[in-house]
């Protein structure tokens, strides 16, 4: 196997969006522990987390290729250019999938396994194929699907699942839509182009700066939530205060400039991954 | 619960109370019927969460 071969494999699974799902699940096992709960299950989990959303990524290819030629920000990828065969990654995909579901539930439990799996068919059946093209909501539901690794996490130490997974699950639930439209501002054209119902698409960008602003303050008030039901302390209260203030900051900035939707996309994905090390932090600081 | 909790849980319930019913209020028009009934997940989902939270914390 050639060199461009097997990188044309490696952009197939999304390397840059399995990096995000995966820091939302340590943090959540940290909690549902109390403590490290050992690096051979934490290794384990983020492996098999790893296959499930690699698998869902390159399904998530087979089914975006006709999308993906019309935009300028996807065209590149391995489908568009020609460089893996759908027949390919969708067998790529499945087995992914598949390895990721075994895996965990030999290396977890079967709650984790089930979990991620019922994510990957999420993404890929009604995401993937409904939602997004068919409803400017499809971000909003679609986000149920990054939201699962730390339902995943928590499954994974306890074989339960906990309120505290639950609020995990809900931050980074209402975390995604403002997400993801920062980018869609971004390439407003791009998904016009494409035929994608995105919100800045169809509602224009001042509905859609609204709508950021608005679901950036329940993300704020849904991680300040975590406080009172788990046992963290004053680290992560502190954190998601400042981290929170900055993120509604970036928010309310669009209004006046929302050309720079890219700053708050690149600021939200710092967001998330330092809420959740606070977490962290706050946990082993306590332990 | 300590007061600190019970003020954490009201402020942060009021600001999500505040901010759906804002997001209701400057929805996009809805395309379909699917639009709104997509619109009630978010809603309900932090409704529940706020309930289960506080009855819970």
């Amino acid at each position: 196997m050639t060199g461009s071969r097997l990188a044309a494999y490696g952009l197939l699974i999304k390397p840059r969006i399995i990096e995000l799902l995966l820091i939302t699940t340590v943090p959540a096992m940290v909690l549902a522990a109390g403590a490290w709960p050992g690096t051979g299950l934490v290794a384990a989990t983020l492996f098999g987390g790893f296959l499930s959303a690699a698998g869902a990524n390159a399904l998530n290819n087979v089914i975006d290729r006709d999308i993906d030629v019309h935009m300028e920000r996807t065209r590149h990828r391995p489908l568009p250019t020609h460089r893996v065969r759908p027949g390919e990654a969708f067998v790529i995909g499945l087995a992914l999938g598949a390895a990721g579901f075994l895996w965990l539930w030999w290396a977890t439990n079967l709650l984790a396994a089930l979990l991620a799996t019922a994510a990957l068919a999420f993404y890929v059946l009604v995401y993937s194929m409904f939602l997004k093209r068919t409803t400017h909501q499809n971000i909003v539901i679609g986000g149920a699907a990054g939201a699962v690794p730390a339902l995943v996490g928590w499954a994974a130490v306890t074989g339960t699942l906990g309120l505290p997974a639950w609020v995990l699950f809900g931050v980074v639930f209402y975390w995604t839509p403002p997400h993801f439209w920062a980018l869609a501002l971004r390439f407003k054209e791009d998904y016009g182009r494409a035929g994608v119902p995105m919100l800045p698409v169809v509602a224009g960008v001042r509905t859609t700066v609204w709508q950021i602003t608005l679901y950036s303050v329940v993300v704020v008030a849904v991680s300040l939530l975590l406080y009172p039901i788990a046992s963290v302390g004053s680290v992560y209260l502190v954190s998601a205060l400042v981290l929170g203030v900055v993120l509604i900051g970036q928010a309310i900035a669009l209004h006046r400039r929302p050309d720079r939707a890219m700053r708050l996309f690149r600021w939200s994905n710092l967001y998330l991954a330092l809420l959740f090390a606070s977490v962290v932090v706050d946990v082993l600081v306590a332990a | 619960m300590t007061t600190a909790r019970v003020v954490l849980i009201g402020a942060a319930s009021l600001a999500i109370v505040a901010a759906v019913a804002a997001a209701i209020v400057t929805r996009p028009r809805p395309r379909t019927a699917l639009d709104t009934l997509y619109l009630a997940v978010p809603v309900l989902g932090v409704v529940v969460l706020v309930i289960f939270v506080a009855a819970h914390a």
